[in-house]
């Protein structure tokens, strides 16, 4: 038998029971889809995190008050750690591997201007400010070290908080409230957009001490970037002893669970989104083979259903000479032929929902981008057509060994 | 092809062949101390009461089933001994078969059916559907040639299995009761059919327990009990127009 025979035999069967195939192969279709789609999206995300974290410079420390354990960090969140202060940030600026310090205070108000109320987050922040945001001030000025030393009443607004509190007119030298105290708006930044999922043109930053001190009353910071010019690790490792020193922690051993902070960098965010992603392939891999196998059974199944029905037929075909390895091929060749068009239609509804996710994601969040990777589509027709073969085998198995004479008068 | 090794042979000979089938301990003989020759160009009837053994004959002769005593000879070549695949090539290549219930693929057109035989073998496509093409105008039906077989009537359909039996010109025909689903005026069409190939020099044997359908043959073979009885080797031909 000649290949393009066996080929045309095979396909002209499947046809003839055109619904039934296609239904077949709706179980491959769907798991391979659906991983498609699915690894796309993690890429895609991944993607996003990555070129936002990238955004922050590799050269960044971020220090955080409360100790790395997660537990401890988790009850410690309830009572919001207040280990850092502006003494700490002091004491790292002063640090040869430290080229720059900027601390941060997060809090929530509504800023009230002639009746106007808008709830934003107000940041306390230094000079230094662009570390972490690198946006100009499109009118005005922005906080100097002097606002910082004298605890100016002063303000600089996101262009949106700008345009929802002020509308067309000019805010300089506007007094706006935040609680009790008034402050003069001395700029407004540029659009800046979204980053890490928060609306940075919503917020409005004032100096850290004026934040602390006159408005809310604290002592502490939430949080402290430090640029160094230094290997990284050494930078973090100068932090780490200057701030048990400075906070009197006894911790000789270099527990990281006994501090009462806990220095990052980008590159530990890179590596736990690597790890999330990570696993995130591994799980929906599993979720794949699980549902290539459940597939596998339904092909199987309906080979072994369509062997029974055309036992006739396949004594027929014995009878006239077709060999067993002739019979085995047409049936092995035809839950390959399942399983290999489920596997491409699934790749290409797979690719094409990743498209079309990659839209919807994009109308949303900058950044977003698109991936399918190569190998996982070779991959994926490779997968399904092995399933073919797994699990057509043993229908196609018992095909070929029937008795012509049996066969043919099977009723 | 076969090759004929020698013209003065028979085509084909069983020598004192038996047939025993076990079935979970049950012992049943089928056939017992058959000898038989068959020559080029004969019409032979194969006759007996149902569970008599004719078939069993006939799917040895037509190498669709193995013999467990004696030897078959297939042109001077020992048959008894080939493999599964060796069998299966010299059904695709020597023989043609017809069998009572037709056993059309329905859902095939008829040039389909008719060109399945050749599909196994290593023809050409265009040579191929040539000699379909032939085949099914021998038997007449060119008109219903892309129909599909199951919109063909009992007489037209057993046409289809004919030009199938033929389409590779093999050196025997069998025939399994072919007339056996037919009514009598399309059984004798196809007995007339049989005897014109017949006497185009295709050898035929042919299955049936009706006398009538026996008369048609040129040898009548009977056998009771797995063996043979009687062979009529001169028997008189009845002529197919007595049924036109």
């Amino acid at each position: 038998m000649l290949p393009q025979d066996l080929i045309k035999t095979s396909f002209m069967s499947l046809r003839r029971k055109r619904s039934r195939s296609a239904l077949t192969m709706l179980g491959i279709i769907i798991g391979i889809g659906a991983v498609i789609l699915m690894l796309s999206i993690g890429k895609g995300a991944e993607g996003l995190i990555l070129s936002q974290v990238a955004e922050f410079g590799s050269d960044i420390i971020y220090i955080e008050p409360g100790s790395g354990d997660m537990e401890e960090q988790a009850s410690a969140e309830m009572t919001a750690p207040k280990t850092l202060t502006m003494d700490d940030v002091e004491a790292i600026k002063d640090l040869s591997s430290i080229v720059e310090v900027a601390p941060m205070l997060f809090s929530n108000h509504v800023i009230e201007w002639q009746g106007e109320e808008k709830r934003a987050q107000v940041v306390g922040t230094t000079p230094e400010n662009k570390l972490l945001f690198p946006a100009d001030v499109e009118t005005g000025r922005f906080i100097t070290k002097n606002d910082i030393d004298s605890l100016s009443q002063v303000a600089v607004l996101g262009s949106q908080l700008k345009e929802d509190l002020f509308g067309d007119q000019d805010p300089l030298g506007q007094k706006i409230k935040i609680g009790s105290i008034k402050l003069e708006v001395i700029g407004v930044l540029e659009v800046q957009g979204t980053k890490f999922f928060q609306n940075l043109d919503a917020m409005s930053y004032v100096p850290i001490t004026t934040l602390q001190k006159k408005v809310l009353g604290v002592e502490y910071v939430n949080f402290i970037a430090a640029k160094t010019d230094q290997p990284l690790d050494w930078a973090k490792e100068d932090i780490r002893f200057l701030l048990r020193d400075e906070h009197n922690l006894d911790n000789p051993e270099g527990d990281l669970s006994k501090d009462d902070f806990f220095i990052s960098s980008q590159e530990d965010a890179v590596a736990i989104v690597g790890t999330v992603s990570a696993v995130l392939a591994l799980l929906l891999s599993s979720i794949a083979a699980i549902s290539l196998l459940v597939g596998g059974i339904g092909i199987m199944n309906i080979m072994l259903v369509s062997v029974t029905e055309r036992t006739k037929e396949i004594g027929l075909r014995k009878a006239i000479g077709a060999t067993y390895s002739e019979i085995l091929r047409q049936f092995l060749l035809e839950s390959v032929m399942l399983t290999m068009t489920g596997g491409i239609v699934g790749v290409i509804s797979g690719v094409t929902l990743s498209y079309l996710a990659y839209l919807i994601a994009n109308t949303q969040l900058d950044g977003w981008v698109f991936v399918v990777s190569p190998s996982s589509i070779i991959l994926a027709v490779i997968v399904s057509t092995a399933v073919g073969i797994a699990f057509g085998i043993y229908p196609a198995r018992r095909a070929a060994r029937l008795d012509p004479i049996e066969a043919l008068r099977y009723e | 092809m076969f090759q004929f090794v020698n013209n003065n042979m028979a085509l084909l000979e069983l020598r004192n062949v038996g047939k025993r089938y076990e079935n979970s301990g049950v012992v049943t003989q089928a056939l017992i101390g058959i000898d038989l020759k068959i020559e080029k160009g004969e019409f032979i009837a194969l006759m007996g009461p149902s569970g008599s053994g004719k078939s069993t004959l006939m799917h040895i002769l037509g190498f669709l089933d193995r013999l467990t005593e004696g030897e078959y000879f297939f042109n001077g070549r020992d048959a008894s001994k080939l493999s599964n695949d060796e069998l299966a090539h010299l059904r695709r290549d020597q023989v043609g078969f017809i069998f009572q219930f037709f056993n059309l693929l329905a859902d095939c057109t008829v040039l389909e059916n008719v060109v399945l035989p050749l599909v196994y073998s290593e023809i050409s496509s265009i040579e191929r559907y040539k000699r379909a093409r032939a085949a099914i105008e021998a038997v007449g039906i060119t008109p219903r040639v892309d129909y599909l077989a199951s919109r063909l009537s009992g007489g037209e359909r057993q046409r289809v299995a004919i030009a199938r039996a033929i389409v590779n010109n093999p050196a025997v025909i069998f025939a399994d009761e072919p007339t056996g689903n037919l009514d009598t005026k399309t059984g004798a069409m196809v007995l007339n059919f049989l005897q014109e190939l017949n006497q185009k020099g295709h050898t035929v044997v042919m299955v049936t327990h009706e006398q009538e359908a026996a008369e048609f043959a040129s040898r009548i073979i009977r056998i009771r009990d797995g063996q043979i009885i009687s062979d009529n080797k001169d028997h008189h031909v009845r002529r197919g127009n007595f049924y036109k």
